[in-house]
């Protein structure tokens, strides 16, 4: 089948003239990565859930206008972004704390590890979670793009519409912060040593 | 191998050993083993990257709701947003119309909270609120989770995504999907419904919830009826639940009537949509025969006869002689409806549509899955038949 980097132009054609077959062809192949990268930027599975759909809505208006410069992931992915940033930017959600990525006991789990294993490596997601949404929402975005998704900087640039410098920049100070958060909270500190680990 | 500082090492970590060529990983290796403060920013790294990728997967069904519900959105809507006058009237609304205490509490409140979202390009936005003076429309409309409309003298809240519309004359709240909260004002009086696919609540003053598989009263009381007006459960109390999976099935068949049709289409409508546009099909009505399948797929709410819709397509684009297309769609159709003799059928055609069109590699791909997932199906004589005309006999 098609390579969903390079897809058909004929498709992508289609698409543009909304065309229902062809939207869902490409929605299907890009799908499982948009909803991997949504969910890691507002770390809540039922918003990251109603923002895929938000931004496939906002592809299916925007796609006349797309001119193929980029792929289509990279396209699909700076709607994302748009779409996180205006979710993120309601004053009652910079506050929230994202918690329901965090697998929760109920979910299967590894049968051999200790319950109070699983409890403390639920606590630690959760105030890891906690620090990256006290970063700056830009800063966010290039640092979960870079260092979690592992996308290279160009491709950042691309999809968050700043230059490699820029991005770059906002890397390193996302890092800066994340990691003098994390080693300021007690309950990190207290975590931290695992069994293992060099 | 050049040394490299702190500074340098950071920006490698950043980058995780996927990102790094081998000189680079090199490098960052030899600065860890002598640094303690990097190795240390390496492992809490790691540490983030686990917590932020920690996430449980969907499923493949769940995907293809959501590509589902975007492409009914997305195809439905205007690609407008919201006009411009929505605030003022809004404001407007608000001042001019006298509300209950509580609701009006609640709608000033989301109405301020609406108003300091900062303009965007058109993103799939909808409002918090639709005041009394702007009543909910009569086609659907989609709410986030948590978003709240008032609707006559009743507030609806989406406790997750719906989709809702709004009969005024029959006082019906339609719920097409999603979960919805509703408080009724009791001091009015008056009735009101909420109609799902296979039942109605109808209420007299109190607070419930409903989806399309349970309604749970929280307080007050709820009558539950068929659509067609039959009286499932005559009175369903404050902490009851009653799920329409728990009814006896017959109780939940439709039967002909007035109401069915405010419901939307019906298996039958749409087994006789289905049988014309295979007609057109027939006669060499493409486009005819597409809008008719693209119409069904609006409304379909039987997975056999969406499944039969989607086949459809797929042959229109086979017969407009786009074989990607057609492909891609009868893959669409296994994919979704695997467990369906359509999807079969689709699987099947994948394989057969390539090999009529000369594209042997392909087409020995879509046969071979075939074979391997049906071995003894419908088409599996036909199926080694081909591969053997692409690849020599089987044995």
């Amino acid at each position: 089948m098609q390579d969903p980097a390079t897809p058909d132009p004929a498709l992508i054609q289609a698409c543009r003239k909304k065309d229902r077959i062809a939207l869902e062809t490409v929605f299907r192949a890009h799908l499982p990565t948009l909803e991997r990268f949504v969910a890691h930027l507002v770390g809540s599975r039922a918003d990251s859930e109603d923002l895929v759909q938000d931004t496939l809505v906002t592809a299916i208006a925007a796609f006349p206008g797309f001119r193929g410069d980029a792929s289509v992931g990279s396209w699909l992915n700076g709607i994302a972004v748009n779409v996180v940033r205006r979710h993120l930017r309601q004053p009652a959600l910079r506050r929230s704390v994202p918690l329901d990525l965090v697998p929760a006991p109920a979910e299967p789990v590894d049968p051999a590890a200790p319950p109070d294993g699983v409890a403390d490596s639920r606590r630690r997601v959760e105030r890891i979670h906690a620090h990256l949404s006290a970063i700056g929402l830009e800063r966010r975005i290039a640092f979960i793009l870079h260092v979690v998704e592992g996308r290279p900087i160009a491709e950042i640039a691309q999809i968050v519409g700043a230059s490699s410098v820029a991005v770059k920049s906002r890397i390193f100070w996302a890092r800066r912060a994340l990691m003098a958060r994390v080693r300021r909270d007690p309950a990190l500190r207290e975590l931290a040593p695992q069994e293992g680990r060099s | 191998m050049k040394p490299i500082g702190c500074g340098r090492a950071g920006a490698l970590l950043a980058a995780r050993e996927a990102g790094l060529s081998a000189s680079e990983r090199g490098a960052l290796h030899a600065h860890l083993q002598t640094c303690g403060d990097c190795r240390e920013q390496a492992r809490l790294l790691d540490e983030i990257v686990l917590a932020v990728g920690a996430m449980p997967s969907r499923t493949p069904a769940a995907r293809e709701r959501t590509i589902e519900r975007a492409l009914r959105q997305g195809l439905a809507q205007a690609p407008e947003p919201l006009p411009p006058s929505w605030k003022s009237r809004s404001a407007l609304a608000l001042g001019g119309v006298v509300l209950g205490g509580a609701l009006a509490v609640t709608a000033a409140f989301l109405i301020v909270g609406g108003s300091e979202r900062s303009p965007q390009p058109p993103v799939a936005a909808q409002p918090s609120v639709l005041p009394q003076a702007t009543p909910l429309a009569a086609e659907p409309r989609d709410l986030s989770a948590g978003a709240e409309v008032a609707v006559a003298h009743a507030r609806v809240r989406a406790v997750r995504r719906a989709s809702i519309s709004w009969n005024e004359k029959a006082a019906t709240v339609k719920l097409d999907s999603g979960a919805i909260e509703l408080d009724v004002d009791p001091a009015l009086q008056r009735g009101f419904r909420v109609a799902t696919d296979t039942f109605v609540v109808e209420v007299l003053g109190t607070r419930f919830l409903v989806d399309a598989s349970h309604v749970e009263v929280s307080r007050g009381a709820v009558r539950v009826l068929a659509p067609d007006g039959r009286v499932l459960v005559a009175r369903l109390q404050m902490g009851e639940t009653w799920s329409p999976l728990e009814a006896a099935p017959a109780a939940l068949e439709p039967a002909p009537g007035p109401e069915r049709r405010a419901l939307g289409p019906q298996p039958a409508d749409v087994a006789e949509q289905l049988a014309r546009a295979r007609r057109d099909l027939a006669n060499r009505q493409v486009a005819r025969a597409e809008k008719e399948a693209s119409s069904i797929l609006a409304g379909a709410r039987d997975r056999r006869q969406e499944a039969e819709a989607r086949t459809l397509l797929a042959e229109c684009a086979q017969a407009r002689g786009k074989i990607d297309r057609a492909v891609a769609a009868y893959v669409g159709v296994t994919e979704r409806f695997g467990d369906l003799p359509a999807g079969e059928t689709a699987l099947f055609a994948a394989g057969r549509t390539l090999a009529d069109a000369g594209r042997r590699g392909s087409a020995a791909h879509w046969l071979h899955r075939y074979l391997d997932r049906y071995p003894s199906g419908r088409f599996t004589v036909e199926a080694k038949e081909r591969l053997a005309g692409i690849e020599g006999p089987r044995p």
